[in-house]
């Protein structure tokens, strides 16, 4: 019954997709934008609708960096892994980051709910070395994402201290590591 | 009347009233730099303070001026005509603003004065990050209010698209050709002569394509435009329409940019309810109309051919060229690619003239260019200036020189695949001639600026890894051969490197050109620079395991200074790793196979952990090397 639900609800948030128009991107971020990623089940809808086969949805999602097929965890830590970060010691930040998490980029705690991710420069550099901490609590299906919920709070003009602080209170409130 | 005639005056009227507001206006900017300078805060701050004092004036948002190193920026709009630009306003500024700045000066905070004259604040144009500026394509930013069509229209927008669809196909081509306007993406070719190739396709229908995926990291000139004054970009694509018969056009914007996402749709759905965008625009025979689409994050999406794959319901692999997309683009058919900076300089070169637009730049580069600077430098921002402008003066004086006025080491432009030049070419004129002449791309207009605490064979690592990591996939010349490059490097960095890695880079560098696309031809570019300009501080990382600038984890060791073995608490508890421990007597001391050198208790306590090489002093002169060793 939830699985029939879920479907209709993929095949309702879809349903003005068009195949052979360049559709998928948009109906890819659509699902994810409500669920936080993009379910196994839904990619079946999705290639259906678009009059793809499975396979080619599957292909286009594992090709982008963006596009999630778990949940993401509570709370992400975003590494701008992007040059100037990296000239401001950005590098320092991250190995320091993840000694205290006890994780790397692009993993999490045993439980999911806290994890890193690995960011591109967006242009924020006045403010390296930097990381964005992104909530995932706020916008899985509904209301519109504001910046703030699609890049997170930015931690800026970071040194490595205040970033083993930062790692260490949300460890301390995330739970197991 | 004109239709254009009617919706102008509209407009006009409508700017008339933001310009002399009945009300003090505060505009916010809200961008991606803003956010990140914490412009949410600013504006909840804003509106509690208005709402709690019951003050008579109004908030709206503006974009960015380039001024990314002031945000939050807040211009200040008064009925009495005067506007000022200030900032940084953080929540905590709030209070003074409000309490100066609506009947006087704030002038702890003022940037400048954007309209009209007071004796407490300089004007906006004499600020030293103006110098050496002419302000065409940003005429709008931060200035406007981009979620407003009128604003546009009234600072003279669409007025190009105007005359454009009242001229044949052939006389657009010929006033672009006329302008010697030349693709801003990277590879500099002609836009006339592009426009000219797809308006000769045969098949229909045909598209556009403005690419928007500005991946290269540290680059954000393209994201000013697309969060700052949409309309231009939409402008620009419907003149091409014009020139090429397109009907269709496709703006492909990467995911990093969720806010122009959303101004882009909104400005697109704006034009087109007032018939800007559609059937018949203004009246004439264009009919054209666009969409956003939204990347995913994949820096090869950038290559044009990717770009195709990745709008097509696809991976975004590269094609093998030819066909061209002018004549298989989109689903197969013909199609323009160009970067959004391109097209954003097609309005104005018809609103005026194709003579007008070459008053600044020179006769091979007419006009002005986008250029973002980030890195070692004092003001991070985005200017725009005349081409051949020297790099060096804008370093100096608008960006403010490195931080600590330390020496500049390398320069960074044109991406990842565009490679690194030493900081004795800094006063290079900005126009890609004289960076080719230097073995590098000018490029896009990010550019990266490096002091002398950088470790290149560091930055070098960096981009070959970037390269590695946003390789399709396709060519193993490029995603082995980035892949070697990392392995390499990275062992370099560990003190492992042999005399003949050197060799072996240059072959991996002669298999990375066989690649398809330029994303595995550019990949040699960086290592390039670093034997062919920084080859010393490569041979001290090889042959000494030492890394000059002490930045190199493996070959630097953290160390208590002597005499302070007692006062490093702080730094004890900080260490992530409990590497800073205590003998019994309660000396402290660095536990170096337990230290990750992160920084972290140097940063903490300058004056009690000393960084040091981690192998003794270099081997005296004359001493033999073993090859491979
Ligand atoms: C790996 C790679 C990434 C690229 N990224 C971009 C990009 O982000 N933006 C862009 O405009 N051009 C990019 N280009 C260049 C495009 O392929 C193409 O030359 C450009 O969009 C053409 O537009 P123009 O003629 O207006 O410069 C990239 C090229 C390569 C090989
Ligand atoms: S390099 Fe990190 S924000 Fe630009």
């Amino acid at each position: 019954m939830a699985e029939q639900a879920s479907r209709a609800r993929y095949r309702e948030l879809i349903k003005d997709f068009k195949p052979d128009s360049g559709h998928l991107l948009h109906a890819l971020h659509t699902i994810q934008h409500h669920f936080g990623y993009i379910p196994n089940d839904a990619v079946p809808v999705v290639a259906q609708q678009l009059g793809m086969q499975t396979a080619k949805v599957f292909g286009a999602i594992t090709f982008y960096a963006e596009f999630r097929t778990s949940p993401p965890p509570r709370t992400e830590i975003n590494w701008c892994s992007g040059p100037a970060c990296r000239l401001k010691g950005g590098d320092n930040i991250r190995r320091a980051m993840e000694s205290v998490l006890g994780f790397g980029v692009e993993g999490t705690t045993a439980d999911g709910t806290a994890g890193m991710h690995l960011q591109q420069c967006d242009g924020s550099c006045e403010y390296a070395p930097l990381v964005w901490v992104r909530s995932f609590t706020g916008h899985a299906d509904g209301a519109d994402a504001t910046l703030q919920d699609e890049r997170g709070v930015v931690h800026g003009l970071l040194t490595v201290p205040a970033a083993i602080e930062l790692a260490r209170v949300i460890k301390s409130r995330e739970g197991s590591a | 009347m004109t239709a254009y005639d009617v919706l102008r005056q509209q407009a006009n009227t409508a700017w008339q009233s933001y310009l002399r507001p009945q009300r003090t206006r505060l505009d916010v900017s809200v961008a991606t730099c803003s956010h990140a300078a914490g412009v949410y805060d600013t504006l909840a701050a804003l509106a509690d303070a208005v709402r709690t004092r019951n003050l008579p004036v109004d908030i709206a948002t503006t974009g960015c001026n380039g001024f990314c190193f002031l945000e939050p920026l807040v211009t200040v709009s008064r009925p009495d005509g005067l506007r000022v630009l200030y900032g940084p306003v953080h929540a905590e500024d709030v209070a003074d603003l409000l309490d100066q700045a609506l009947t006087g000066i704030c002038a702890r905070l003022a940037a400048g004065v954007v309209n009209g004259d007071s004796d407490r604040a300089a004007q906006l144009a004499d600020h030293p990050f103006m110098k050496h500026q002419v302000r065409r394509l940003m005429a709008n930013c931060g200035v406007i209010n981009p979620e407003d069509i009128d604003h546009y229209l009234a600072r003279g927008g669409y007025e190009g698209l105007a005359r454009a669809v009242a001229m044949t196909d052939e006389a657009v081509i010929q006033q672009t050709l006329a302008s010697g306007l030349w693709g801003r993406g990277g590879a500099a070719f002609p836009a006339g002569r592009k426009w000219d190739f797809l308006r000769g396709a045969r098949n229909k229908p045909k598209y556009l394509v403005c690419n928007a995926d500005e991946g290269d990291p540290g680059a954000f000139v393209n994201r000013i435009l697309l969060e700052s004054d949409p309309h231009l970009i939409i402008e620009g694509m419907a003149i091409a329409a014009q020139a090429t018969g397109a009907e269709y056009g496709y703006l492909y914007i990467r995911d990093e940019y969720p806010l122009a996402v959303e101004r882009c749709r909104h400005a697109i759905d704006q034009a087109r309810a007032k018939g800007l965008l559609g059937a018949n625009i203004l009246g004439s025979d264009l009919t054209y109309d666009m969409e956003v689409v939204r990347g995913a994050g994949a820096y090869v999406c950038g290559e044009e051919t990717g770009l195709l794959s990745s709008i097509e319901d696809s991976r975004g692999m590269p094609r093998i060229k030819p066909p061209f997309p002018a004549n298989a683009g989109v689903f197969g058919l013909p199609t323009n690619v160009n970067n959004v900076e391109t097209y954003a300089n097609a309005p104005m070169i018809f609103r005026e003239s194709a003579e007008w637009y070459r008053q600044y730049g020179t006769e091979k580069n007419p006009g002005t260019k986008m250029f973002s600077f980030t890195g070692d430098i004092t003001r991070v921002g985005c200017v725009e200036v005349p081409f051949a402008t020297k790099m060096g003066d804008l370093i100096r004086d608008n960006f403010g020189g490195t931080p600590d006025g330390r020496p500049v080491k390398a320069i960074q432009s044109g991406g990842p695949l565009a490679g690194i030049i030493p900081g004795k070419y800094i006063d290079l004129p900005l126009e890609p001639e004289p960076f080719r002449e230097q073995g590098v791309l000018m490029g896009g207009g990010g550019i990266i600026v490096c002091d002398d605490t950088t470790c290149i064979v560091d930055m070098v690592q960096y981009f070959e890894w970037f390269a590695e990591d946003e390789s399709c996939g396709r060519c193993t010349t490029c995603h082995g051969g980035t892949q070697r490059h990392v392995e390499i490097l990275r062992r370099i960095q560990e003190g492992k490197g042999r005399v003949s890695d050197i060799q072996l880079m240059e072959l991996i560098n002669d298999s990375l050109r066989w690649s398809n696309c330029f994303h595995g031809q550019g990949a040699p570019a960086a290592v390039q620079s670093l034997l062919r300009h920084f080859r010393d501080e490569l041979m001290t990382h090889i042959r000494d395991k030492r890394c000059p600038a002490q930045q190199c984890a493996a070959l630097i060791r953290y160390e208590v200074v002597r005499g302070r073995e007692h006062d490093a608490d702080p730094s004890a508890a900080i260490c992530p790793t409990n590497a800073i421990r205590q003998h019994d007597d309660g000396r402290y001391f660095v536990d170096d196979a337990r230290c990750i050198r992160c920084d972290a208790c140097r940063q903490l306590q300058p004056d009690v952990l000393a960084v040091t090489d981690a192998v003794a002093p270099p081997r005296p002169a004359g001493m033999p090397v073993a090859a491979g060793g």
